[in-house]
């Protein structure tokens, strides 16, 4: 399912109007007939950038996900600032590797837990492993308090969906799926995690 | 008692209420799923595969309204509804029938529905373009937050 996601891979049109009958039976049951709701939250789930707009929240949770802004070049800088089309390209995209050299504040890191956070849960059927790193214990530990918690506990969808009785600052599990974070000073920090997919944060790179 | 002495019951009560005999219903089940649950563990009922498993786990569910978080932010169990540009990025490539229907109080209920045969019948570019246009939508909506 995960090959053919709208986005660079495989273009807008990756998925054909059968595909989507397919999904919706094998979600909803024997039924001739769905609800534009119920089509619309299938969508939310096959597409990266449509899942995090529907449910990913930023500013503490406050505030829902935008990847563009209209009018955002009005001299409302909380406009200009959260206009950031080009991270759809980067969520939408699900080569096996995926390397984005950028300049700073970009607000990678934040769509990089977003697409893992779809990531883990559109496959939790298949109870799925995902490493999360940082250069860094302190970074790690800052991120996952400051960024991602107040997520996982601000947004009721994700709050309903994380388990209480594994949920620290290096381990969580997200309905059958696990996360892990570690910081990638020393390499035996990750050795003999069971990981189905990497996240690598803020590896400086000289050019 | 069985299931089906109880629904007979809860049939001649003359109620035609529906929330009221789901609820009775769910009751119902609720004490056969105890009594399972406890006949499992004697190894009265064996589980044999998982899907023995997902049946019970299914009814489970069901008794218990549990929507796996796919839900409204009130947790209502009914999914969020859609905004207009939403629902026209939909209508504008598949077809959405109404049907309406007479509640029990005598409210008139309108629900809207797609035929997965009509859903099928769209290309690739359609499906591409539909999904496009209704996520637009819903960040533009998203959009309206930004102060």
């Amino acid at each position: 399912m995960s090959n053919k996601v709208a986005g660079v891979i495989g273009g807008l049109d990756s998925y054909s109007g059968e595909d989507l009958a397919k999904i919706a039976r094998e979600t909803y049951g024997a039924t001739d007939s769905i609800t534009p709701e119920q089509l619309a939250l299938l969508m939310d789930y096959l597409v990266p950038s449509s899942y995090i707009i529907r449910n990913h929240r930023i500013k503490n949770g406050k505030q829902r996900f935008t990847f563009s802004v209209p009018n955002y070049g009005d001299n409302i800088p909380s406009k200009a600032f959260s206009h950031r089309p080009w991270q759809k390209q980067v969520v939408n995209d699900i080569s096996n590797d995926l390397v984005v050299i950028k300049s700073r504040q970009l607000g990678l890191s934040e769509i990089n837990v977003a697409f893992m956070l779809w990531w883990v849960d559109s496959h939790s059927y298949a109870g799925v492993n995902a490493l999360y790193t940082f250069p860094t214990y302190r970074q790690m530990q800052d991120f996952v308090k400051m960024r991602l918690n107040p997520i996982l506990e601000g947004v009721p969808y994700f709050k309903s969906i994380v388990d209480p009785n594994m949920n620290s600052i290096d381990s969580k599990k997200i309905r059958n799926s696990f996360l892990t974070f570690r910081t990638s000073s020393k390499p035996g920090s990750v050795e003999g995690i069971n990981a189905d997919a990497v996240f690598l944060d803020r590896q400086t790179c000289p050019l | 008692m069985s299931v089906k002495d109880e629904v007979q019951k809860i049939k001649g009560s003359g109620s035609a209420n529906v929330e009221s005999i789901a609820h009775e219903f769910n009751g119902v089940a609720g004490d056969l799923l105890a009594q399972a649950v406890a006949d499992i563990k004697s190894g009265k009922i064996q589980i044999r595969d998982t899907t023995d498993l997902e049946k019970v786990y299914r009814i489970y569910k069901d008794v218990n309204n549990i929507t796996d978080g796919m839900s409204d932010e009130a947790g209502t169990g009914a999914l969020p509804e859609l905004n207009a540009g939403q629902e026209h990025a939909i209508e504008q490539r598949v077809k959405v029938n109404t049907e309406t229907t007479t509640s029990s109080n005598g409210d008139v209920v309108q629900k809207k529905t797609i035929k997965l045969s009509d859903l099928a019948d769209l290309s690739k570019e359609d499906v591409g373009k539909m999904i496009n246009d209704k996520e637009k939508a819903a960040n533009n909506e998203n959009a309206k937050d930004i102060v």
